[in-house]
Order: C-alpha cells, then structure tokens, then sequence
C-alpha cells in the first residue's frame, strides 16, 4: 500500500483561520487550501493511504476517489508530498471529514523568480534588488 | 558549475571540511590591516545587546548612517548576548581557507550558504562579502573585500543575515516590514516591494504618528508581538518622489555598486518623531491605489502571511521551520487590514489612526492582555 506524508524537510505549513498555508523552501513557492483541500492536507500531516483518506469522507463516488487521486499526484508534482511503501497500513474506520468537493490548490510563484534571480544583471537598474526587470525570468 | 544532462546543477562535493571557529579567528586577526585600529560598540537588537568590534572607517561610512539609532559607540557595556567582529579583508576569494567553498553551497536569492554542525557560513554574491556565525559560541565574523564593493542595499539595511543570524533560537525575528504608531501601539506594515509599505511610513512623518521603519524591523514574536526599530532608512521608487516635496533633496541617488531605491537616511532629519519599539497592534497591507482618498478594511491572517512569510523567508538566508513558525505566530496572533492608499498622503495617518482604534477593539488583541496579565 503506498503512504502519503509531507514532505517535512522541505516544507512548512500551518492552519490560520481554516485555510492552509504551505510554504516550499527551495523552490519559493507557496500555496493556498481550502474546504476539501485544507481537510486532506492536515490528515498528510499523519502520514496516510489513498484508501484510508477517501473513507474519512462522508461522501466520497468513484468520480471523487479519481480527483482525490489526481489531487495527491498534484502535491507530489509539487514536491509538496513523498510516499513509501507500507505492506499491512490498516484502513481506518473513522469518518471524520465532510461530503467530498474538488479539492484544489492555490498556487504563488512570484518569490521563484527572485531566488532564481541574478542579483546583478537580472534587476531592475534604478530600484535594485529585489525588483525584476520586467523581463527577467 | 557543472550541469548534468537533465540541465542540472551538480554540487561537487567539498575536498576538504570548512575552516573551524579557531581557525576563522585566526585568518580573520592575521588579515586584518594593522593600522585599523578597532573600536567597540553595542548593538542593541531588541532584547539582545550584541558587542561589535570594527573600525572606525566602518562605523562611520557603513553602519552608522543605517543603524546609528541602535549602535552605541565606544560604550561597550554589560556581558553581550553575542561578539560580532567586523573588517575588511581584501578580495575574499583569494582566502581560500574562509571561501573555499563557495560554489558549492545552497543558492538563496543573493545569498550562497552552507550549514557545518551548529555553524553557519555566507557568502553575499552582489556585495561579496563572507559572514559566518557560531550559535553556541555566541560570535559572528563578517569579512569584506572593501566598503566600495557593497551594493547600494547593504548601505540601506547594513548586515541583515547576520542579524537574522543572530536572532536564530530566539523569539526575535528580522522581517520584511515597516513601522508606524506610537510606544503603546502601532502597525508593521507588510507587502512586496512596491506595494506601498514606504509611501505609507513616510506619509506619517509629521503626523501624530512616530516612525520606526520602511522596509525592515525586529519582532518579538513571543506572547504579546512587539516590534523594534533597525535601520532609519526609507527608500523610494525614483516616480514616487515628488509625492515627498519638502524631502526631495534629502533622497540619495545609489551610494554604493549596482543600482538601487533613492534612499534617505533619517537619522541626519530631526523633524520626525522616532518610534524605537512598540507592540504591534495591526498588520497593516498597503496597496497603492490611483484615488484620491486613503480607506481601509479587516482582511485574513492568510493575506497577512502572504504579504509578509514569503518575501522574508526569500530575502534571508538560511530560513526554515523556525522562521516560519515565528511569522506564522505573528500572523495567526495580531487583526490584519488592507490599507487603500490614495494620493492625498494627508489622508494616510488618519486611516491608520482608525485602524489602531478598530485594532484595539479586537477579540485578537484582547486575547493577547489577557494572556500577558496572566502571564
């Protein structure tokens, strides 16, 4: 059985006022959830199965377990999440989260530029560090 | 760098491990010039007093222009939390016992870094200058190749790595922030660069309000937030001057290497009233707007996070969980507002005045007196 947890080392994250804010160290980049998305995100947290996060939901279809699915692949995209492998992971019985919606992220890429910026050619030549000019990627 | 196939870069490993503590002092005291005799002075970050030896040539041309509000000179009193020494070496690349290894550490924005144990080396690619600081000997080293090569920013906001160094393992944290309010409560003023954090600092001077920062200060995350001023610098976008008559003559034009912001140094300006520390009782979001008129409203801890944890943590090096716990902390604990500002900068302070008092009255706030009465 494959096991989702967050990647630790290289990310932090936090709850403030029901939407998850998650930031990437190396890259720059950070995210938004909420709803759906924020709920999964803090049960990563405890590392967990496919199988075992769609049967927390109250309602989840065959629709649904394909986006949870999808979703999951995203955050791993994103190196957000990893997984291991984890031969007898018991399925909980508990059904602790609500009816099933998208989940979706929110993400911001803007500080991505600035660390991967020449600090030298890549400003701008009256404001400096840390303005792009417009064209520096 | 070499790069590998997939475009890559592959970090080749260090021959040889980077120098000791014992081994940096003794580069750092053999290197420098003998004729620059050094002074001691006390940096005072907050609550923790920091003994800086350098000379006087770098007292008076770098940091005193920036830092002069919290740098005492030649009192160098009481047991310091920290011994920071400062000096001019020469070009540093030809020190390979302290820059070896540049090349192959973590690239961060301007910053290059590696982690030894406990200790910490910096290299700042723009300025070119090395700082290294040991937590638990409780000393930092800074080496420059000369006063001429510092970029125009390290002028604006002096040795801000080594001070967000400095401030690692405890409640205190530099952030990407202004200041404004009076000594029982103000506002941090958060946002990119651009958004309006420096038009809004510098449209209280002359209010009612004191000021403390434009672009960075120091927070006491611990319990109730509360902010300490660094550097009394205040820097605008060339196109924002004329918002600032009566200051025009006042701004510098790129006072160091590359290009930067017109900086005004408002240590040397005594018509202002200066706020040295005060509780933070707003985040405060400026965004520029075209209208005449300034207005403001209640937005999310989220907003404010984003607005502050992302350019702070990518303008420093060597952030992780624990700056972003701070921040986070920060966030989740003071109201934040987003501030409309309009052209009339009259309007500015007056807005702000609203949003202390609205502050006040939040459940946030009154939740942190609570806690500190009980505390």
């Amino acid at each position: 059985m494959v096991i989702f947890q967050i990647a630790k080392d290289k990310v932090s994250h936090d709850l403030l006022e029901g939407e998850v804010i998650v930031i990437h160290f190396e890259t720059g980049n950070y995210y938004s959830m909420m709803g759906t998305a924020a709920e999964i995100w803090l049960k990563l947290a405890d590392s967990i199965s496919l199988e075992s996060l769609a049967s927390r939901f109250v309602q989840i279809d065959k629709k649904g377990y394909a986006l949870l699915q999808s979703f999951l692949d995203s955050l791993k995209q994103e190196g957000l999440i990893t997984t291991s492998e984890c031969g007898d992971a018991k399925i909980s019985s508990a059904v602790d989260m609500g009816i099933f919606s998208e989940p979706t992220f929110e993400k911001y890429t803007d500080m991505q530029a600035l660390l991967l910026a020449d600090p030298i050619h890549d400003v701008q030549d009256q404001a400096g560090w840390p303005h792009l000019k417009a064209d520096a990627d | 760098m070499p790069i590998n196939e997939s475009g890559d870069v592959v970090r080749l490993p260090l021959l040889r491990p980077p120098p000791s503590l014992e081994e940096i002092q003794r580069i750092f005291y053999r290197r420098r010039p003998g004729s620059a005799h050094p002074i001691s002075s006390d940096l005072h970050l907050g609550g923790i007093h920091v003994h800086v030896q350098t000379t006087r040539e770098i007292i008076s041309n770098w940091l005193i222009p920036a830092l002069g509000r919290v740098l005492d000179i030649n009192t160098a009193t009481g047991v310091p939390e920290f011994h920071l020494s400062i000096a001019l070496l020469g070009d540093l690349m030809e020190i390979g016992d302290l820059a070896f290894w540049v090349g192959h550490g973590n690239k961060h924005g301007l910053y290059e870094s590696i982690q030894v144990g406990g200790d910490f080396f910096v290299f700042e690619h723009s300025s070119r200058f090395l700082a290294y600081w040991s937590p638990c000997n409780r000393k930092a080293f800074v080496c420059l190749a000369d006063l001429q090569n510092l970029a125009a920013w390290e002028h604006a906001a002096p040795i801000k790595a080594v001070i967000h160094g400095i401030c690692t393992g405890t409640p205190m944290q530099l952030i990407h922030a202004g200041g404004v309010g009076r000594a029982d409560g103000g506002v941090l003023l958060l946002g990119p660069g651009g958004s309006g954090k420096s038009t809004t600092a510098l449209a209280c001077l002359g209010s009612n309000l004191g000021y403390a920062a434009d672009d960075y200060c120091l927070v006491d995350t611990s319990s109730q937030p509360v902010a300490y001023q660094l550097y009394t610098t205040a820097k605008l976008r060339p196109e924002n001057i004329h918002r600032f008559e009566s200051m025009r003559t006042r701004f510098r034009k790129n006072q160091g290497r590359l290009g930067d912001k017109p900086t005004i140094f408002l240590n040397e300006e005594d018509n202002f009233t200066n706020l040295r520390s005060f509780p933070v009782d707003a985040l405060v979001l400026p965004k520029v707007t075209s209208l005449v008129g300034s207005s403001w409203q209640c937005c999310s801890a989220a907003s404010a996070w984003r607005a502050l944890a992302p350019s702070t943590m990518m303008q420093l090096p060597l952030c992780g969980h624990e700056t972003f716990t701070k921040i986070t902390s920060l966030t989740r604990n003071v109201p934040a507002y987003e501030l409309h500002v309009g052209t009339d900068l009259s309007m500015i302070p007056i807005c702000i005045e609203e949003i202390l008092k609205n502050a006040q009255r939040s459940p946030k706030n009154n939740q942190l007196a609570k806690q500190s009465d009980s505390a």
